[in-house]
Formats: C-alpha cells, structure tokens, sequence
C-alpha cells in the first residue's frame, strides 16, 4: 500500500516541475481570470505542506519563517509578487520536502500509521495517521497540481504534459 | 488494506464531483472562459472513463463498465475538450457514467489480493509507469481523478462560481 501511495506522489513531484515550466517570474503571482491560487502560492503551499505532513508522523520538520502565514491554511494569495519568493526557489524547498516526508513516510510502521491522527481538525475526516498522510500525498497535492493546470491555460501556457 | 485505504478516499472523490458540477446549467458545462481550458463536461466524461474503462479494462484486464462507444474518443486523454454541447451527454448522464463506473470499482477493489495487487497492469504500455496494479489504480482512481477535479475548482473560479 505505501508503494502505490509513494508511487503517486513521486509522480506528483514531477508533473509539478512540468506545470511551472515556461513561467516566466513576473507572472507566477498574476491571478488571470479570477483563479486565486497563483503558480508561486500553489508551488509554496505543497512545499510548506511537508511541515504538516511531518508533524502527522511524529517527526516535524520546521517550515522557513512567515511561510505558514503564506502559504498555510486559511493564507489568501494576492498578485503582489514582492511577497513570495521566486517559484524556483519555492519548488526546490518542495523536492526537498518531498525526499524527507518520503523517507518518514517509508519508515513509519503499522503502529504509528494506525495510530489516531494528531491533528484534532483532521482526525473527524481521518481517523488514523495512515488515512491522513495517504490523504495529504495522494489527494490534497493532486487537487491543487489541477488548479496549477487550470491556471496555466488562462495564462495561456500549453498543456504541460 | 488497501481497499480499506482506498475507497474512502475515492468516495470523497464522487462526493466532489457532485458538489463541483451542482450549480452548474447544461450550457456552462461546455464553456471555455480561456483558450482550451478543460472544461466540465469533458472532465466529468474524462475522469468518468478512466473508472469504467482504464481501471477494470486495461489495469485489471477485466469487462469495461457500460459506457457510450461514441463518448469514448471525445474524452480519452488524447482528446481536446470541444465548445459544442452537442457532443456531451447531459449534466445526469455524465455523473451517472462517473457514479456508475466508481460502484462497480467500489465491488471489485475489495476482491483483490496481495498477488493481484502486486501483479502488472493489463496492458503493456502501462508497465514502464506503473509497476503494479496497486500503483497503477492509486493513480488512476485517486491522484488521476483528483488532479482533473482541482482543475474543475479552478474553471468554476474563472466563472465567478463560488470555491466548492
């Protein structure tokens, strides 16, 4: 079962380097069209999203400072592209979020993944850590990747696979 | 397990969809505010195929579910979704394909075992991308299904449709 899941989100990672493909800089915070979730929030939410997913297994790895207030929960994007930091930078620190939560992820045993999840928000939706991390990498990066997509066609950029 | 794991998070899936095409009129299911933007029908139709044809047929090498033979090519994932409403069922007919398509994934996941899960996909050219079954249909029924669904989120925003 991990492997699948592990499998998804390997693919997730890469078919993000595919969606901010031929973004230029001083576009990845327009909102064309009325779409509010940019390039660079999207890229910076999944990326700050390792610290949340870390947490679920026990094991929290702290995001850089003010990035939840970017791009946590509840965060609203704006065009206002002095506040985010290049999409460049925003998708390394995802790579890197993803070796480490594959690594947690891979490692964590029957006992923690059947455990109540930690976060007490989510536990109501997902009863154990299993359902809540399989959740958050195979579902919630999917969902927002398809924002990502949806917001390169108004941009007017191809298809990016 | 991996049913146990699965389901849930595919039923969530179908209850998405529903509420994302909800408000929606037969007309705007064909519109295209940006320049080949996918819009609902094709991705209702798109995501409704891969549960009644690529998971049971060519993941899993058994019967396609019932599914219009002319719809087929409309919606595969080499097609470009149209502006002609004419070419798409309506707005019921298009959730009852993906309603269909996810029960009968729903009675056949939790007869799958460990041997089968970890076999090949069915057909070939799945092989190289999906190593086994159970990968192949984590992808499909899930990341697949959920990727077209955030961009259905994202096309009801550029309508001025409220965030589902």
């Amino acid at each position: 079962m991990k492997s699948a899941i592990l499998s998804s989100y390997a693919f997730n990672l890469h078919y993000a380097s595919k969606l901010i493909e031929g973004i230029a800089p001083e576009k990845a915070c327009e909102q064309p069209a009325g779409i509010p979730n940019h390039a660079a929030w999207v890229i910076g939410h999944l990326a700050s999203s390792s610290g949340f997913i870390s947490f679920l297994l026990g094991k929290p790895i702290e995001s850089p400072a003010g990035w939840d207030e970017l791009f946590g929960i509840g965060s609203k994007p704006t065009s206002d592209k002095s506040k985010y930091p290049p999409v460049a930078e925003l998708f390394e620190a995802m790579k890197l979020g993803h070796a480490d939560i594959t690594k947690l992820y891979a490692a964590a045993g029957d006992d923690l993944l059947s455990s109540p999840t930690a976060h007490e928000g989510f536990r109501k939706m997902f009863p154990t850590t299993g359902d809540a991390v399989g959740f958050m990498l195979a579902t919630h990066e999917p969902i927002h990747l398809g924002q990502l997509s949806a917001w390169r066609r108004a941009m007017g950029l191809g298809s990016a696979l | 397990m991996f049913a146990n794991y699965i389901l849930p998070i595919y039923e969530r899936g179908l209850d998405l969809a529903n509420r994302l095409v909800a408000d929606l009129s037969e007309e705007q299911m064909v519109a295209q505010p940006a320049p080949n933007m996918n819009h609902a029908a094709w991705i209702i139709g798109h995501v409704a195929s891969v549960s009644a044809i690529v998971a049971p047929e060519f993941v899993l090498g058994l019967e396609r579910t019932p599914f219009p033979a002319e719809l087929v090519n409309r919606v595969n994932h080499s097609s470009s979704p149209q502006p002609d409403r004419s070419l798409y069922p309506s707005k019921a007919e298009l959730m009852k394909l993906l309603a269909d398509g996810h029960a009968r994934m729903a009675q056949i996941l939790p007869t799958l075992s460990e041997a089968q899960l970890s076999g090949l996909p069915s057909i070939e050219r799945f092989h190289k991308r999906f190593p086994t079954v159970g990968m192949a249909l984590t992808h499909m029924l899930i990341s697949h299904e959920e990727m077209h669904l955030g961009q259905l989120s994202a096309w009801r925003r550029v309508q001025g449709l409220p965030a589902v």
